[in-house]
């Protein structure tokens, strides 16, 4: 997995390509958690995602709680269909701010 | 000769610190091997069945151990409650979690709840230490009602399951489920009919099926598990998940597991009782 940061005052952008699964996940909580308290809105685009495992959705809902309880706001956009699937699987949808991938144009 | 006695002294050192560490990780594994055995009996060996249906359930896990389980369990009504469940994460830490679910699926099976109900005590007894660590569990709980040739369910979070009939051959049972449990309290897990008459079948699985790779790398996904379910579907349970196994097996070839794998699959056999 990559992680390609943007960061301005009132937010940060994490740009992933690969998977995020339970190996990759110790790298991606500590620089993801690393911004709680930080600037207000969290955006993480997922458009180059492969894959998320379970372990990786957890981490998502617990990092959702952990911004909104700090006053921040967790965005996951640009997601693909394949892994849109996966969110709407398990439900995920309803907790976190979510949006889909638009295809592209000819 | 002071300095000879020094790396023979060295030497000494790092051999005992190697030795150390075999004998550590020897025991380590010792415990894993422990581990896989006392989950192993976690789950049944052999499987009641409902008047009216065959039931069969078969899991494997990634690691020694996993977060996968399934289970079938007398209520004190005299009918079957089932559950197949997937525990996110994978080893010890799922396995854990795991054993807590199923000490709450037993004790909640005797209330002789339907299967919403279940869900949503199983929930909230999960809650408070899941979120704690972050992990949640995906599961479909099931009661049987042959008289009318259906079974009710309800869903938290878990992957649809696939029924087949003769003419409409497999498709997946969409259902408006719940929150995987352990993520939020107080939820409600809305119970669904789900057809199944004479001939036909259920297969619930959980996503270590579809995750499953080869050694390119490629996942088995939905389109395989379909076909296996299809092409096997008219077998019994039993025969249905050895086939399905037997068919991943083949293509994972020597790759490991990614995921844990777990499959229930229920059936009606001739449609009278078993």
């Amino acid at each position: 997995m990559e992680v390609k940061r943007n960061v301005t005052d009132e937010q940060v952008t994490l740009t992933i390509t690969g998977e995020i699964e339970v190996y990759s996940l110790p790298d991606f909580t500590r620089l993801a958690e690393s911004f709680v308290g930080g600037p207000k809105n969290l955006v993480i685009d997922m458009k180059e995602l492969e894959y998320i495992d379970s372990s990786g959705l957890g981490f998502l809902v617990t990092l959702h709680d952990r911004l909104e309880r700090s006053g921040q706001h967790l965005k996951l956009t640009n997601m693909p269909n394949h892994v849109v699937r996966v969110f709407k699987i398990t439900r995920l949808d309803r907790i976190l701010d979510i949006t889909v991938l638009e295809p592209t144009t000819t | 000769m002071i300095e000879s006695c020094r790396i023979v002294a060295g030497i000494a050192i790092q051999n005992a610190l190697e030795y150390k560490e075999r004998i550590r990780r020897h025991r380590l594994n010792e415990q894993l091997l422990v581990a896989r055995d006392i989950q192993s009996d976690f789950m049944p060996s052999i499987l009641p069945w409902p008047d009216g249906f065959r039931v069969a359930g078969k899991s494997e896990p990634a690691l020694y151990v996993g977060g996968d389980y399934y289970d079938v369990v007398r209520q004190p009504c005299g009918g079957l409650i089932a559950i197949i469940a997937d525990v996110s994460g994978k080893g010890i830490q799922a396995a854990m979690r795991m054993s807590a679910v199923r000490a709450a699926f037993y004790s909640l099976s005797q209330l002789g709840l339907g299967p919403g109900e279940t869900l949503a005590r199983l929930n909230n007894s999960i809650s408070e230490m899941s979120r704690q660590f972050g992990q949640f569990v995906t599961a479909c709980c099931l009661v049987f009602d042959a008289p009318n040739d259906r079974v009710i369910m309800a869903s938290a979070g878990h992957e649809s399951p696939l029924r087949y009939s003769k003419s409409n051959g497999a498709e997946f049972i969409e259902v408006e489920g719940g929150l995987p449990l352990g993520l939020r309290s107080d939820q409600v897990y809305e119970e669904y009919p789900i057809a199944i008459g004479p001939g036909e079948s259920l297969f619930l699985y959980t996503d270590g099926i579809t995750d499953a790779m080869n050694d390119d790398k490629e996942r088995f996904g939905v389109e395989r598990m379909v076909e296996s379910f299809e092409q096997n579907a008219q077998k019994s349970a039993a025969e249905l998940l050895d086939k399905v196994f037997e068919e991943l097996e083949t293509y994972k070839g020597d790759a490991p597991w990614s995921d844990d794998l777990t499959a229930l699959a229920i059936d009606r056999g001739d449609g009278g009782s078993s």
